[in-house]
């Protein structure tokens, strides 16, 4: 026997079905949330705008931002030209030129590194690429110059980062990193976790591995 | 011609061959690192262990020959099994330092570990034994004892082809290393082949070192262009600039193998100041710049008017034993063709002699251009003038007053050099008027009538005739500078200006042209120029 | 029991020659002189002497192999790189009989036809050098050796190489390219060294012990030698034993002679009255045997090789209950790291990899997982080298594990 659809009148239905508390606080139900924040936002509770550049926003530790070029103990950088970041680099923004090393175990360094800014599409993949974790990348996200010949970032201006006391580490492979890296002060660390103002003062201590210019103030 | 069977396939080898040349001639891979075509059998690496019936023990391709009837397994499991085990052990001391290795890309160890390998590694990197590293070997190899693995083919090198044996194994067990004694350097005129022959990064090239990573290289075939021996080379370049060159194997020519002053002969290109725009000596005796047409124009017009008003006679042609066979056949069709000249020449210094001579047992030759049998099959050896000096006294004498000149700089540079450049200046101060084409700028090049920017070598395709008479092409690897042009085209455009009716539009029209017009390269095959090179008949002429 | 080899070993100052020949000395010599060459070789080839340095290979036949109408001339090589540990017995027949090898050595020269001979000394020997090149300086001097031997038309020269001290050259291969001056590295076979060895002539290697027991058979017979030892293991055989025994030395028994017999009335039995635990019967590169195994072995090539072990040199290393195994192994693949020559890569990295994993456990630091690394890298290496040194390191890896697994474990249980 061949079965027959049944079939439903939905018009019907909705007529039969329908209430005031389904058509109009129904919707009302549902934007509980919205209401709730346009009510803390009108009484000044919580802000959706910030007033930057004075007040910041805590980027994701993943943050891809300008480049570190980490270094060793001694203050040379630990890149040793393995041309891996040039490689994977889609935007073709970085040009190295090795020399040679006078300790032959690291054999090769960079006599030049440079990143043209203004080519780089922020993508991280010379990150990940690099097997010496030599170069991270920083939350630093205001990249601002004068002249294009500035946007090239050579050795020094990768390694030495003074901005990064108060930017912090973005993107970087190995996840231990964090820790050492950043040390947030304890009572900060849940204030990262929200979306709220922010004050970037913490403590922001060296690491042996990322050089930061001395402290100006 | 003992038939056997490779992996279930029927192949018929050469007598006395060994199981894995047979493979590799049928197309079958046999993975190896101390095995090499041009050197002695050692069979110490292991890494080709093939499974042969009837034998007990697997047994490596390179040291068993093969014969009839034999049934031969190179990819079973057990053999895989067997060669993921010498692989392994190879990499068990090895540093991996990829990164700031210069053989990265073109390694056997990274091409083998992934075909075979693909291990993960149960030694710890503090177990590992440290050897010595960056230990400097001369002028042309570094060596790091870390990352060999002892396949002995650089001693091998050493001590079978040059005859020289610098290198030798020292220590024991995991403790050997490749070394000279008391890290002398090895100074053969050949040790850089150590460096290609080496399949991981233990000897590197102190010219290329860190150079460039090879894997931003694009290599282009060409033949060798520093002496009359013709080693077939292969360029690699980026970016229009070349970074190495490297031999391809011609076992009729250069087996495997290339010399160090060829091998550097690449860096004598970019010495000096190139010319890269067209001069034209105005009335008042100064050279002024114009464009390659204006400069062609003038020249056409500066010889045609020479050649009205002293005869076809007084015009000479003189080609270069650097220049490619193309370039002097359409200079030898426009000096006798349009100017009525019946006057080529092309020696500086007796290259016709030299070019035969050997400078030592291996490769090189006294003679330092690579064409200078291409010149003599060319007809350029004009016996009524007997060499530059002839041309020079004729010159003096008032009976040649204009001439075409092709002049390239030697790549591998001799004493002598100076004095053949030393002639051709003369000879271009004493002449009425004089078409150089030139690649590098030079003094007295300001006597020139009209100068023209040409491409040197790796930056034009041609053919060059080696000492065996031997036609082989060699690629063009990179730009010109400026407006600098092949000889033979810039020749083209002048034969066409002056009303020839062939049309050539590559160095490959212009060959097979000379193919019908020359009989010496009547018998030449095309296919084989560009591959193992085609002898052409010595005692040809145009 | 007849004695073939140590008949006069304690007679004072034997190594002179007057003594030698009073002894009975070069008599053997004398009377293969008479025969013909082609006959001393059937009489060795019936006498069923097989090769005591390790492999058992028998003699008349190797001779057999050495092409006769060779253009090139023959060389006879006398192995004397004895360095298998637990192996001294060719010292013994060196320091105390050096004539009777002497002797034995022109019996083979005459035999091959081989006019030049050479004896390659272990490096460590050298006091055996004085004892050895006397003896030579003296047979010249009575005109045994030179340019005719024993006064027959026959020119004979044998000279003394004395080793650098690599155990590799104990490789008949190694040994002739070593003696030719290179580095010894064994060589590609084939071609074998009977049809292209020393200088690429046709050439026999011969262990020490071998060329002596041929004037004792030239002398008695083949027959009175056959009629030693088993069917298929003539004659006698010295086993050099060392380890937990009461009075270690060289002793000559005949072939078939019961392993724990050997050890209890030979070598005077166990110190302090311990168990036995174990026995390595030929030198360290043979499979071990557990006092268990060694219960119905009896010492000859078949019955060691039915019960998984091998002959081999004839070291026997006796282990009493005290003795820690792992320790042991430690040793002596410590031992064939150090030895191995370095030439193709599965022994050159697997002997030293293996090392370094036993002395991890040794000093504790093992895991239970280095016992089957320690089997793969066996498995790696085995059959895949040019010559059996990895071998000689695979079989106590490989027998040690196996055999007394527990006491591995017990080492790596401690991390």
């Amino acid at each position: 026997m061949k079965k027959q659809a049944k079939v439903v009148n939905v018009s019907d239905r909705a007529q039969r079905e329908s209430s005031f508390a389904k058509e109009v606080l129904g919707p009302l139900v549902g934007m509980k949330l919205t209401i709730s924040r346009m009510a803390q936002n009108l009484t000044g509770q919580i802000s959706p705008t910030i007033n930057y550049p004075e007040e910041r926003r805590r980027y994701s530790d993943r943050y891809r931002g300008a480049h570190i070029l980490t270094a060793r103990q001694d203050g040379s950088p630990r890149c040793v030209a393995c041309y891996m970041c040039a490689t994977a680099c889609p935007a073709d923004c970085i040009y190295i030129e090795p020399g040679e090393h006078p300790d032959p175990l690291i054999e090769k360094v960079p006599t030049r590194f440079d990143i043209d800014m203004l080519r780089c599409v922020f993508c991280g993949y010379c990150v990940e690429a690099c097997p010496e974790e030599a170069i991270i990348m920083s939350k630093e996200s205001e990249i601002c110059a004068l002249g294009r010949e500035e946007t090239v970032w050579g050795i020094e201006r990768l390694m030495r980062r003074p901005e990064l006391k108060e930017f912090g580490l973005g993107f970087r492979p190995n996840e231990k990193l964090v820790d050492s890296v950043l040390a947030v002060t304890p009572e900060a660390k849940p204030a990262i976790r929200m979306a709220g103002r922010i004050t970037l003062k913490e403590n922001v201590e060296m690491i042996p591995h990322v050089t930061f210019e001395p402290q100006q103030d | 011609m003992p038939k056997l069977t490779i992996n279930d396939r029927e192949i018929e080898a050469r007598d006395g061959a060994m199981i894995i040349q047979a493979a590799a001639e049928a197309g079958i891979e046999i993975p190896h690192y101390c095995y090499h075509q041009d050197l002695p059998v050692d069979g110490n690496c292991r890494m080709c262990l093939v499974e042969v019936e009837k034998m007990p023990k697997l047994t490596p391709a390179c040291a068993t020959s093969v014969s009839e009837g034999m049934v031969v397994n190179t990819h079973n499991e057990r053999v895989k099994e067997a060669v993921r085990g010498v692989l392994e052990f190879l990499l068990v001391n090895h540093p991996v330092d990829c990164p700031v290795c210069d053989q990265a890309g073109e390694c056997r160890l990274q091409d083998y570990y992934m075909v075979y390998g693909l291990h993960t590694s149960e030694i710890p990197l503090e177990m590992k034994v440290r050897k010595r590293k960056v230990i400097d070997l001369g002028p042309m190899v570094v060596l790091d004892t870390e990352r060999c693995v002892l396949c002995s083919r650089c001693i091998r090198f050493c001590d079978h082809v040059t005859g020289t044996g610098e290198l030798q194994f020292f220590g024991r067990g995991d403790h050997v290393e490749i070394g000279t004694f008391e890290d002398r350097p090895i100074l053969n005129p050949y040790s850089g082949n150590v460096v290609d022959i080496c399949p991981v990064g233990a000897l590197t090239s102190r010219d290329f070192r860190f150079k460039c990573r090879v894997w931003f290289l694009h290599s282009t075939d060409s033949v060798c262009a520093g002496c009359s021996t013709g080693c077939n080379a292969r360029i690699d370049h980026r970016d229009g600039a070349i970074f190495r060159m490297i031999p391809r194997r011609n076992p009729d020519v250069n087996k495997s193998w290339l010399c160090d002053e060829g091998r550097l002969s690449i860096h004598e290109i970019g010495r000096g100041e190139r010319v890269r725009r067209a001069l034209i000596k105005g009335r008042d005796g100064m050279q002024a710049p114009a464009s390659l047409g204006e400069a062609l124009d003038a020249a056409n017009t500066g010889l045609r008017e020479a050649a009205r008003k002293y005869g076809g006679a007084a015009i000479l042609g003189v080609g270069s034993a650097s220049a490619t066979n193309e370039a002097l056949f359409l200079l030898a069709r426009y000096v006798k063709g349009q100017l009525g000249g019946d006057q080529l020449e092309f020696r500086l210094d007796s290259e016709d002699r030299k070019a035969l001579e050997p400078e030592d047992k291996i490769l090189r030759r006294f003679d330092k251009h690579p064409n200078s049998m291409g010149a003599l099959a060319l007809g350029f050896a004009g016996d009524e003038i007997g060499g530059i000096e002839g041309a020079i006294s004729k010159a003096r004498e008032g009976k040649i007053k204009a001439a075409v000149i092709l002049y390239y700089k030697p790549l591998v540079t001799r004493e002598t050099d100076a004095l053949a450049e030393a002639r051709i200046a003369e000879l271009v101060s004493l002449l009425e008027f004089s078409v150089l084409f030139a690649a590098h700028k030079a003094d007295w090049q300001t006597d020139a009538g009209v100068l023209l920017p040409v491409a040197a070598w790796t930056e034009e395709e041609g053919t060059y005739t080696n000492y065996q008479s031997r036609v082989q092409a060699a690629l063009q690897a990179i730009n010109p500078p400026g407006d600098a042009q092949p000889a033979w085209s810039l020749l083209a455009a002048l034969l066409e200006a002056s009303g020839d009716t062939s049309v050539w539009s590559s160095s490959t029209d212009v060959l097979s042209d000379m193919k019908q017009a020359v009989s010496a390269f009547a018998g030449i095959d095309l296919d084989s120029v560009y591959s193992q090179g085609a002898l052409i008949s010595t005692n040809g002429a145009l | 029991m007849t004695k073939v080899l140590l008949s006069n070993i304690d007679r004072p100052e034997q190594v002179k020659l007057e003594t030698y020949r009073a002894s009975g000395g070069y008599r053997g010599l004398e009377k293969a002189l008479k025969l013909d060459q082609a006959a001393v070789i059937e009489e060795v080839k019936a006498s069923g002497l097989r090769g005591r340095g390790g492999a058992g290979f028998p003699t008349g036949m190797k001779w057999g192999f050495v092409p006769r109408n060779s253009p090139k001339p023959t060389y006879l090589l006398c192995n004397a790189d004895e360095s298998e540990p637990g192996t001294f017995k060719d010292r013994l027949l060196m320091e105390r009989d050096p004539h009777l090898l002497i002797e034995g050595m022109a019996i083979a020269c005459y035999a091959l036809n081989c006019h030049l001979s050479y004896i390659y000394l272990r490096g460590e020997y050298e006091f055996i050098a004085h004892i050895l090149q006397k003896a030579l300086d003296e047979a010249y001097e009575a005109k045994i050796l030179g340019p005719s031997l024993m006064g027959r038309d026959f020119a004979l020269d044998i000279f003394l190489h004395l080793g650098e001290g690599a155990y590799i050259c104990g490789e008949e291969t190694a040994l002739i390219e070593s003696l030719e001056g290179y580095r010894g590295y064994p060589r590609l076979k084939p071609p074998f060294p009977a049809v292209s060895g020393f200088l690429a002539s046709p050439t026999v290697v011969n262990n020490v012990e071998t060329l002596c027991a041929v004037p004792w058979i030239i002398q008695n017979g083949a027959a009175a030698y056959a009629s030693m030892g088993t069917e298929k293991s003539k004659g006698t055989k010295l086993f050099s034993v060392s380890g937990h025994v009461n009075k270690p030395g060289v002793y000559e028994v005949e072939m078939g002679y019961p392993l724990l017999d050997f050890i209890k009335n030979e070598s005077g039995g166990i110190p302090n009255g311990r168990k036995l635990k174990a026995v390595i019967p030929g030198g360290s590169s043979v499979p071990v045997l557990t006092a268990q195994e060694c219960e119905s072995v009896v010492l000859d090539y078949e019955s060691l090789a039915k019960a998984g072990s091998m002959l081999g040199s004839g070291g026997v290393i006796v282990f009493d209950e005290t003795t820690k195994m792992p320790e042991v192994l430690s040793v002596i693949a410590d031992f064939y790291a150090h030895e191995s020559c370095g030439q193709c890569t599965p022994c050159r990295e697997g002997t030293g990899w293996a090392a370094k994993i036993l002395r991890n456990i040794v000093a504790g630091k093992g895991k239970r997982s280095d016992l089957e690394l320690l089997l793969k890298i066996a498995n790696m290496m085995e059959g895949k080298t040019i010559c059996p040194l990895a071998d000689a390191d695979v079989m106590p890896i490989r027998s040690f594990v196996n055999k007394f697994r527990n006491e591995f474990e017990d080492f790596c249980n401690g991390h």
